[in-house]
């Protein structure tokens, strides 16, 4: 009987399910109905007026310089239209309604108010975003950022943008990343580097060679190149913030080229080209090893393999059927089939967000960009043969894309947007700047 | 020869049930259960704790315009590229922060702690009096998007479950006179959600602005008590929006799909579900991969305290012509 009341027991036990295993329940969130819009996506207006100064020292005058990167930055995020150059909010709650009402019946969808302080070498911003959608002028975020040595205040800027871009989106902006290019000077191609919106250039080799197609790594820290300052076309890596290690690393040092490198999305194997079997194959290597595997295998030259974000697919430049297209084969070599149906189809760029391939096109005896989607559909021309374009490179927010182009006259490099709208210029410098690499965020 | 069975495969008869070690297996059970659910309690308590921290976490609604700014974070920002991290930005407090007063009341905005916030200027007398004003500035918020409000709403919005912090009290809910006063047009049927249907061509709205038109309401629906933040669900619907294409020759047209999704504090969201079927099941996928390529959405606003924001999106097509 005892027996029979300690089975019961346990069975009562078994059946009430201990509320450890329930999923936590989110049922008293609040609950919002939306329709789908049509018509496309319309910016969002946001003013950036000037800083108020808490501090008597601004000799940079960072309170009006701070705010016009900032617009800028936003300005060129193409999320954003940005009312600039206003003059600071005042301190009375009542005046700051007065003007979030003009400046939201002049289209503004939000406002940022900004702090500025100056100690030292040390600049701090404070900043807040509010609504301005909503007669309440509700706060959306606040944040204070400093920077030091006060030469670094673009830095403070740029960090104060992708946070404000984060905060409408749910992704961080681009404006703290870097684009490393080639800079040719007289008979020699060096590396440079300079912040996304072409400011604080830097040379980064001074190898008096030949260094071409730098790729840079998705964790940050590193960029694949290939040089010839060995003799040889050796690929070879530099570490751009890391001042002990600015001697370049070899990576492949096979007999014949080493050329066109492509990281991996976990950016622990780099895909190259080889021409030690006779004629140019592509190859993937596990780095930190000796791990040399061979992709493709026939008589044509297969060259600039680009990576899919999901890392299961390469795609590469081919001439196998005749002229150089674009094909697609799976990473481990597998399965290809040609995307391009072109005559000279060349450097694929897989896109971040997975969905489009930008390419180099030569038709008519030009160079222009044309993008496809990775399904061989939505083949679409992006440049409209103003001098050659070339050498695309996609932002880490899969929106952007730098390029080289001779519009100009000499080599420089412009930006766009995905779809070929937005095309500026980034540098203009005495020295020819080429084939460009836009930097991951930044860890 | 003959098989023998093992000696420790025969069974020994008739020994009584071996009552102690019954009670020993009912003890380690009965004990072991009661653990579980301690542990359990205590889990669930520490995840109500995680809430509150939440709530603590919010930045002070500052003053309009209050020229002393308050410096909460002072991430390093460093010659090496090693900009903060958002997370830590938003960390949350130690453990043992008390958990606010019970009595403050929600949407009054927590006292900054001046002791962990050095300001760039001591306080002063201004200072003060953007603080009064502060305090009053909560008043007004018990009002909504007036462009929403005027809204001829199909039926009675649902009322939205409470606000989640359980140690708070329910926000300041003063009695809103517009939205349910308006006479309702010819109500659809109940099970139907109140989203209304966006009509092609009609410009996404500028939602909330006082000069916005009754033209607004196409788009938008909501209960608007409870999520007052007009350009958070702007740009939810532009990111949507923008992520989703009808299949292509597999809708005909009048199709609409209702997505349910929850974003978190960080604008994560969990698996999106379909909660009302379109009939077609390729033009239920593409709304759900539009959700998920959309995604992240952008942070909950400090200011709105729950865990997650619940999202019923509609996608309908209607074919141009």
């Amino acid at each position: 009987m005892k027996l029979v009341v300690a089975c019961v027991l346990v069975a009562g036990l078994l059946l009430v399910p201990p509320p450890v295993l329930t999923p936590p329940s989110y049922s008293q969130g609040v609950d919002v109905f939306l329709n789908v819009t049509q018509g496309g996506t319309k910016k969002l207006g946001i003013a950036v007026p000037e800083f108020v100064r808490v501090s008597p020292q601004d000799e940079g005058n960072f309170a009006r310089v701070i705010p016009e990167i900032i617009g800028n930055d936003l300005r060129f995020s193409a999320l954003f239209t940005v009312v600039a150059n206003e003059p600071p909010l005042p301190s009375d709650p009542e005046a700051v309604r007065k003007r979030f009402a003009d400046l939201a019946a002049a289209g503004a969808h939000a406002a940022m108010q900004g702090f500025l302080a100056v100690a030292g070498q040390r600049v701090t911003v404070e900043f807040r975003l509010y609504d301005l959608t909503n007669p309440q002028f509700r706060q959306i975020a606040s944040k204070s950022f400093w920077a030091e040595p006060l030469r670094n205040h673009r830095g403070l800027a740029h960090r104060i943008s992708d946070e404000i871009v984060y905060q409408f989106t749910g992704e961080r902006g681009i404006a703290e990343t870097k684009i490393a290019y080639v800079t040719r000077s007289g008979p020699n191609k060096e590396l440079s580097m300079m912040d996304y919106d072409g400011f604080n250039q830097t040379s980064l080799t001074n190898l008096q060679s030949i260094s071409i197609s730098p790729v840079w790594s998705p964790s940050d820290s590193t960029i694949a190149f290939t040089s010839f300052f060995k003799g040889y076309p050796y690929l070879f890596r530099i570490y751009p913030f890391n001042p002990r290690r600015r001697e370049p690393e070899l990576i492949s040092a096979w007999p014949g080229i080493n050329s066109a490198p492509a990281w991996s999305p976990d950016g622990k194997s780099i895909a190259l080209t080889l021409s030690y079997p006779g004629n140019p194959e592509i190859y993937t290597l596990r780095l930190g090893t000796s791990d040399f595997r061979r992709l493709t295998n026939n008589r044509g030259i297969d060259t600039d393999p680009t990576w899919s974000p999901t890392g299961r697919e390469i795609a590469f430049t081919s001439d196998r059927n005749g002229p150089a297209q674009v094909w697609v084969m799976d990473a481990e070599g597998a399965n290809p089939r040609r995307l391009t149906t072109g005559s000279y189809d060349t450097q694929p760029r897989w896109s971040p967000r997975g969905d489009t391939i930008v390419f180099t096109r030569r038709a008519a005896g030009g160079f222009d960009l044309w993008a496809i989607a990775p399904d061989g559909s939505n083949e679409r021309r992006l440049t409209n043969g103003q001098g050659a374009n070339r050498s695309a490179a996609w932002a880490p927010n899969g929106r952007h894309v730098v390029f080289e182009s001779s519009r100009g006259g000499r080599y420089q490099l412009y930006t766009m947007l995905a779809d070929g709208s937005e095309q500026q210029p980034l540098t203009r410098n005495r020295d020819e700047a080429l084939s460009p690499t836009w930097s991951p965020r930044p860890q | 020869m003959a098989y023998r069975v093992p000696r420790r495969f025969i069974a020994v008869p008739n020994e009584p049930p071996p009552y102690g070690l019954l009670l020993v297996s009912f003890l380690g059970h009965a004990f072991f259960f009661l653990m579980a659910g301690a542990l359990s309690a205590y889990v669930n308590a520490q995840a109500d704790q995680s809430k509150i921290y939440v709530v603590n976490l919010v930045p002070e609604s500052a003053p309009l315009g209050s020229p002393v700014p308050r410096v909460v974070e002072t991430p390093r920002r460093s010659e090496e590229r090693t900009p903060p991290k958002p997370e830590k930005l938003e960390a949350p407090r130690p453990r043992e922060t008390p958990p606010p007063q019970p009595e403050k009341a929600e949407l009054r905005p927590p006292k900054p702690d001046k002791a962990e916030l050095p300001p760039l200027k001591p306080p002063k007398s201004a200072e003060v009096a953007s603080r009064a004003s502060e305090l009053t500035l909560p008043k007004k918020v018990e009002k909504e998007t007036p462009a929403l409000e005027k809204m001829p709403l199909p039926r009675p919005v649902p009322v939205a479950p409470a606000p989640p912090a359980p140690s708070a009290p329910p926000p300041v809910r003063v009695p809103e006179p517009p939205p349910r006063a308006i006479p309702a047009p010819a109500a659809p049927p109940p099970a139907a959600p109140p989203a209304v249907a966006a009509r092609p061509g009609v410009d996404p709205v500028p939602l909330g602005r006082p000069d916005a038109t009754t033209r607004a309401t196409g788009s938008i629906s909501l209960d608007v008590s409870d999520f007052p933040f007009t350009y958070y669900l702007r740009q939810l619907q532009a990111k949507i929006s923008e992520r989703w294409t009808p299949p292509r020759g597999a809708a005909a047209g009048g199709e609409r799909a209702v997505v349910v999704f929850e974003i978190g504090r960080d604008g994560q969201i969990k698996e999106p579900s379909v909660e009302r079927s379109s009939g077609n099941a390729i033009y239920d996928q593409s709304a759900l991969r539009a959700i998920m390529e959309a995604s992240p959405f952008p942070p909950l606003p400090p200011e709105f305290r729950a865990p997650s924001l619940r999202v019923h999106f509609g996608f309908e097509f209607r074919p141009e012509g």
